[in-house]
């Protein structure tokens, strides 16, 4: 039943150096991701989202590395790919749809200038065609008055209408898969849906794989088909969404859930993942400082990423110890 | 923004007035009476008499607010007045040098883009690499080497043991290269180190991760993206130098024996022609403010924010 993975992500470690420490603030990190199927990855800030997809197209910033792992895409190891040969991948196979929309634009350069120089990049067309096609997104988006979007500056148009903007150029390249850094943090409940319901439309109509990246549970409930949660930069459990949502195993996950839908008042502790700012020699569980139900067991174990139930994968010794029982 | 350029000429007369009072002061505080230096510089023997007599007719014994009512009122009517040293008109003077400042300003200014751009630019992308490092080290030294020094050096080498260009005066083009050379020398350090800052600055910004992440070439980001919105302090900082250069060019022009603004302002203020003075930083003064001026509509031209929300 399940199809060949378009994107598979292996054991994917990235270290980045501080002129203090150098930290790992992503660990072991596995996935894959279809076509026409959408992975959600939620987390807190600091658990290794952005780093994970920012990876993926060799965007990391300077004093981040990739210390070990592969990302292979269609039969070929991005992280060993020349940089031309990435190159041809970004914006044209793997697209990214930016954080903050307000400041991924140029602000001295017009979206036409923007969304035609991406097109021309990877098409062999002139600037007219380009053109036409770039109306012709933006009418797709819901834009109104598209001719009048194209000759503006970004700082004219609101965060919203950027969102869509960023996701025309997106779709104008057909792209197999669509990474989605937190596509909605910086918009109004209002422009989020839209923005919601136009990735969903991706998806469907043109069978494009989206890694859809929120700390937000809501957004990743209405678009993804799976979900995979990050914690210190582990991903410490993974399932379908509507196991996950209904079953959640891991202990973060269950705070996580219960803390965001208001069903109790317990208190997610404010101290910072320690496993972030230094290296997880023991592999010991990012979660022990704050989980409530660790114990001596939890120490004494090496942690693994296991699939306890079929597609339901969980890092946590105490939940596969119940299951043992 | 046309509105915005008349609001900025109408800010001239305050500056003017300001300006023309604070040197007329000024000028009244040098030792020496004018009178004297105008009788010796006409060949005239100093008598007393002779003086008196032409304070007289210089208007130099009125009170200093009457003198400098009636070169106010004279200024208004455009007449600078007429030069004790030459007995032409200021007005004649001063264009007569300008040309030969404004030729050594543009080529000066030409000389310093084509310089500091591409060295800031390659010292920004390869940052901290050797050629970085080159770089500063031009930097340091055009910073830090004196004008006069620089010149004489040029002059040494250039045109007495390579015998290359002309050594002094004006005339060919090639008489026109060394002293504009020194001139820019000065400011080229400055702009490619601003250059570069600005540069460094903008690398990494979201919207250069976002240019990558669209698969756009290492080349079209930084010409297109980053070069674009990195060139703006330096156009100010160029208009602003702009206007040094046209006033101040002082010492390049005495050592190369260039006739200039520089080299007029300085023989009038050693020969206390004070019509001439106060000519010439009156002029000087019009001339910086609509540089500064030409520097925000240029600006304005480069950067949609203020074009589309300032000048509204």
């Amino acid at each position: 039943m399940r199809q060949q993975p378009i994107l598979t992500v292996n054991n994917l470690n990235i270290s980045v150096s501080t002129p203090l420490a150098v930290a790992q603030p992503v660990r072991e990190v596995s996935f894959t991701l279809q076509s026409g199927k959408v992975l959600g990855i939620v987390g807190e800030s600091g658990s290794g989202k952005t780093l994970t997809c920012l990876s993926i197209l060799s965007l990391l910033p300077e004093n981040a590395k990739v210390e070990l792992g592969n990302i292979n895409f269609r039969n070929q190891n991005l992280l060993e790919c020349s940089e031309e040969e990435i190159r041809q991948v970004r914006g044209k196979e793997i697209a990214i749809i930016m954080q903050n929309p307000m400041i991924a634009f140029n602000p001295v350069r017009t979206i036409e200038s923007h969304f035609i120089e991406t097109i021309r990049t990877h098409l062999p067309i002139t600037k007219r065609q380009a053109k036409i096609m770039a109306v012709e997104y933006l009418e797709k988006m819901d834009l109104p008055n598209p001719r009048t979007v194209l000759k503006q500056y970004p700082f004219q148009l609101s965060g919203g209408m950027l969102q869509r903007v960023m996701i025309a150029i997106t779709m104008s390249l057909n792209p197999s898969i669509i990474i989605a850094d937190e596509p909605t943090t910086a918009l109004d409940a209002t422009n989020q849906l839209q923005v919601l319901q136009q990735l969903d439309k991706l998806k469907k109509e043109y069978n494009t794989g989206i890694l859809l990246v929120s700390h937000d549970l809501r957004v990743v409930a209405q678009l993804a088909d799976e979900v995979a949660v990050m914690y210190g930069g582990y991903i410490v459990e993974q399932a379908p969404v509507l196991e996950l949502y209904n079953h959640p195993k891991h202990p973060y996950t269950r705070v996580l859930f219960e803390s965001r839908f208001g069903l109790t008042r317990k208190k997610i502790q404010n101290d910072s993942p320690s496993s972030t700012s230094s290296i997880n020699k023991e592999n010991k569980c990012p979660y022990l400082d704050r989980c409530e139900d660790a114990d001596h067991t939890c120490t004494n174990y090496n942690l693994e990423f296991v699939e306890f139930q079929k597609d339901h994968l969980v890092r946590c010794v105490k939940v596969l110890e119940s299951i043992g029982d | 923004m046309s509105w915005f350029i008349v609001k900025r000429l109408a800010s001239l007369v305050p500056i003017l007035l300001g300006i023309s009072i604070i040197t007329f002061i000024l000028l009244h505080l040098i030792p020496g009476d004018p009178a004297v230096a105008y009788l010796r510089l006409s060949n005239i023997p100093p008598t007393d008499v002779a003086v008196a007599e032409l304070r007289l007719k210089l208007g130099l014994d009125n009170p200093l607010h009457i003198q400098y009512f009636e070169w106010l009122g004279k200024v208004i009517q455009l007449d600078l007045g007429m030069s004790y040293v030459s007995k032409n008109t200021v007005w004649d003077e001063i264009l007569l040098h300008l040309i030969p400042t404004i030729q050594l300003t543009m080529t000066a200014l030409f000389f310093i883009v084509v310089i500091s751009l591409p060295i800031g630019v390659i010292s920004a992308i390869y940052k901290g690499k050797w050629i970085d490092q080159f770089s500063r080290i031009i930097a340091y030294v055009s910073v830090s080497m004196p004008t006069f020094w620089f010149g004489f050096l040029v002059i040494f080498f250039l045109s007495v043991k390579l015998d290359l260009f002309p050594v002094l005066g004006r005339g060919t083009l090639a008489h026109l290269i060394l002293p504009s050379l020194t001139l820019a020398f000065g400011y080229i350090g400055t702009y490619i180190r601003l250059l570069r800052a600005s540069m460094l600055e903008n690398l990494n910004e979201p919207f250069v991760v976002y240019a990558k992440a669209r698969g756009l070439r290492q080349r079209q980001i930084i010409s297109r993206h980053v070069l674009k919105k990195s060139i703006l302090p330096v156009v100010t900082g160029l208009g602003m130098s702009f206007g040094n250069m046209l006033g101040g060019a002082v010492i390049v022009e005495t050592i190369f024996a260039w006739p200039g603004m520089g080299q007029l302002f300085v023989s009038s203020i050693l020969n206390q022609d004070y019509p001439m003075i106060q000519g010439c930083v009156l002029f000087m003064s019009v001339i910086f403010v609509i540089c500064n001026l030409l520097v925000d509509v240029t600006y304005s031209f480069l950067d949609p924010r203020i074009r589309l929300e300032g000048g509204k």
